[in-house]
């Protein structure tokens, strides 16, 4: 199990941001705007933002700090919302490539390409960084008390660790300290959970996100199966018992006869929620 | 089905890593903000900072174009304004000399006639 989880931390991706022309000085050529970062699946894109704007400040037209709060990512023209994990919002945007074609061909890179877009009227449904880094930080800690409470009953075991301990929560994150963090969340996680913090994204135009409550067991005692819960919430989906559709998380298709406490166990992001991207087949 | 997950994770890997000597990894990022400034970025903000002031300078620069084009517009407008009186008077002016020519031709007539008349009157009684 610990090697899943190793390389559900390690996991990252290749992605090739492109500053927006209104961001840079005249005559910044094409390539100048360009910036090539492996960033890691489980984590917010925004964490690296001050540092891409950095990189590239020698051809920006304003100091970081003024433009912080007035850019945002974009693939295709679709917003990039950034308070999904960035493995989430690859595997519902561009989609899992793992085509056995392309496995075999050892030439082949995969690379995803962003917009990092500036403008003073922000798009619908972004949210500004206001407050940097503390934002995120905020925000992330938010959803582990949610995740807690959806686990436990009670946020006590999240609000119960020292100010040491929280900080040292986030800064794992930060510097990719997989021992550091999984020290922590063992505080914060059960091991016989009451409810699984679970996300089920769609891969619509509108990133429509579901999270049901889901229990651990059936209402006839057996134990809950990723198809009871799809049975659950997207009973449409099914054409005679089958269900029409893939669900994958972390890059990788999951079974839909494993059970939700396992996928949770090996699968969880670094948010403490499951992420699963439910696909229709041929996405 | 942990064997299963394994396995994806590493051919998920194998795709998602290949060339990715040719990124720079993300942490790099967070270390070089971490950096202090060196020589050339002083001199960058200090660029950066005579641009501001230029650009602003730009933008109020504009924004006197801006009202000098509608004070020149409405100076247009006027001249219009006064071109079309001037026409009108014109003809008014030329209407007003023709009457006026008329008049004086009328009473120059009147007085001729005045004269004759008078002239007649003491010539018949002369003749008395």
């Amino acid at each position: 199990m610990s090697e899943i989880r190793k390389l559900i931390w390690d996991g990252a991706l290749n992605v090739q941001i492109c500053v927006d022309d209104t961001l840079v000085l005249k005559g910044t050529s094409t390539t100048e705007r360009l910036l090539n970062v492996r960033i890691p699946r489980d984590t917010y894109i925004v964490v690296y933002l001050e540092g891409m704007l950095k990189k590239l400040q020698r051809f920006l037209r304003f100091d970081v700090s003024e433009v912080m709060s007035k850019v945002w990512f974009e693939c295709d023209g679709q917003l990039l919302p950034w308070y999904y994990p960035m493995g989430v919002l690859f595997d519902t945007i561009k989609g899992s490539n793992s085509k056995k074609g392309e496995l075999a061909s050892e030439y082949s890179i995969n690379v995803w390409k962003i917009d990092l877009k500036y403008a003073l009227s922000l798009p619908r449904g972004h949210i500004p960084i206001v407050d940097e880094v503390d934002q995120i930080r905020s925000y992330w800690m938010h959803q582990w008390k949610q995740a807690c409470f959806i686990l436990n009953g009670s946020s006590k075991a999240m609000m119960s660790l020292s100010i040491k301990e929280a900080k040292k929560f986030w800064k794992s994150v930060i510097n990719r300290e997989q021992d550091e963090f999984d020290k922590v969340s063992a505080k914060i996680l059960s091991r016989r959970p009451q409810f699984i913090p679970l996300i089920l994204h769609r891969t619509n135009s509108d990133l429509e996100k579901i999270q049901p409550t889901v229990s651990l067991v059936n209402s006839n005692g057996s134990i809950k199966k990723l198809l009871n819960v799809l049975l659950e919430v997207f009973p449409d989906d099914f054409t005679n018992g089958m269900f029409s559709g893939c669900v994958v998380s972390q890059g990788i298709v999951v079974s839909l006869e494993d059970d939700m406490f396992n996928l949770y166990t090996k699968l969880r992001s670094f948010d403490g929620f499951l992420h699963l991207i439910v696909k229709e087949i041929g996405t | 089905m942990d064997v299963l997950y394994f396995k994806r994770l590493v051919e998920r890997d194998l795709l998602e890593s290949r060339f990715g000597e040719l990124f720079s990894d993300a942490n790099e990022l967070n270390e070089s903000k971490a950096m202090g400034d060196d020589l050339s970025n002083e001199e960058l903000t200090s660029m950066k900072f005579t641009l501001k002031t230029k650009d602003n300078e730009i933008k109020r620069l504009r924004e006197v174009i801006n009202v000098m084009s509608s004070n020149n517009k409405r100076m247009s407008d006027d001249l219009i304004g006064a071109n079309i009186e001037n026409t009108v008077l014109q003809e008014k002016l030329d209407s007003l000399t023709q009457e006026h020519n008329e008049l004086v031709k009328r009473w120059l007539q009147k007085v001729q006639n005045d004269v004759e008349t008078m002239n007649a009157t003491i010539e018949s009684h002369g003749n008395r």
